[in-house]
Order: structure tokens, then sequence, then C-alpha cells
């Protein structure tokens, strides 16, 4: 799998003074019981799961089950609970447009 | 197998910092940005581009790390 990372220019950061962030987007096409969106999407290999903002959830018409709550827990270890449920995204799926680049299907 | 080599999209620069921004659909442009997601697609349609690909720029002072358990 061979796909370029996004350079954003930046100011310098406090890390190490650099003005270039290169990240690993992938593109993503979402698709809801009403509507759909083409996205990037990080691709952290650190991570245990995806995750997608309310604000797209909602964007798409996916439903959101408020009884289901999940622990999210970041680098300073802080807890966050939150409804985490799409129970009608109809399906998440990465296309490639470019040859050359990453296709995931779920 | 002919080897493709992937292409480089073009760099985004400092002013979308912390704004969603809109691609057109073959990802060679930004075509709009916007405070919210929302914003952002509105004003990609309006640009003309009815299928934008979406994403926020990183904010001009936040880093992503990784850390050691």
């Amino acid at each position: 799998m061979r796909f370029p990372y996004q350079h954003y220019e930046i100011p310098a950061s406090p890390v190490d003074g650099s003005t270039d962030l290169y990240r690993p987007e992938i593109p993503l096409h979402l698709i809801g019981e009403s509507d759909e969106l083409f996205l990037f999407g990080l691709l952290d290999t650190g991570a245990d799961g995806v995750v997608i903002g309310r604000g797209v959830a909602e964007t798409i018409g996916a439903t959101l089950d408020e009884n289901v709550r999940w622990t999210l827990r970041g680098l300073n270890s802080r807890s966050l609970k939150r409804s985490l449920v799409v129970s009608t995204l109809r399906s998440w799926m990465a296309k490639s447009l470019q040859p050359g680049e990453c296709r995931l299907q779920s | 197998m002919e080897a493709i080599e992937p292409v480089q999209p073009p760099s985004v620069p400092s002013e979308y910092c912390g704004r969603w921004i809109a691609w057109n659909h073959d990802r060679t442009r930004i075509v709009a940005s916007g405070a919210t997601l929302t914003e952002a697609r509105a004003a990609a349609s309006q640009a003309g581009e009815s299928r934008p690909f979406l994403t926020k720029a990183p904010e001009a002072h936040v880093r992503f790390v990784g850390g050691l358990r």
C-alpha cells in the first residue's frame, strides 16, 4: 500500500521548529442513510479503533444510540464517555481514486 | 506489474490552519473553506464542486504526538 502524505504549511512547531507538517491521510467515502461525504481520514497505526465526529455522523444521517457509551482515552489520560454507536451507517469505504493509493473496504 | 507512483497532492497553505477545507473531487486544488464542515461544504457547492473532499487542516499551534506508556 502506497499513498502520499498530505503536506501542511504551519507556524513553527514548538516540538522541533519545523514549518512543515506531513500527515498520512487517506480518502474515505462515508455513506449514511440520508447523505454521503467524501473525507480524508488520518491513518493512525497507534489507534485501537476508528471514530467519526458527531457532526459528520449527523450530516450523513447516521443514528446515534445515546444509551451506548464508551470510554475514550488520550495522551493525558483524560477519559471521555461518548455515545459512539452509529447504528445505521450503511457502509464505510475508502475508495482508491488513483493507482497506488490505498484501498480499504468494510 | 508496472509500479505506479502516487501523485503528491498540493500543499495546504498555513492560512487554512484550523479550518475545514474543501478540495475538488480530483484533489488537485482547494476550492473553498469554512469554520465548520457544513460551511466548507456549502462554500464548495457555491464554487461549483458538488462532491468535494473535506478535511480539517491542523490547528496552527496544536500537534499530534505519541507517548510512552
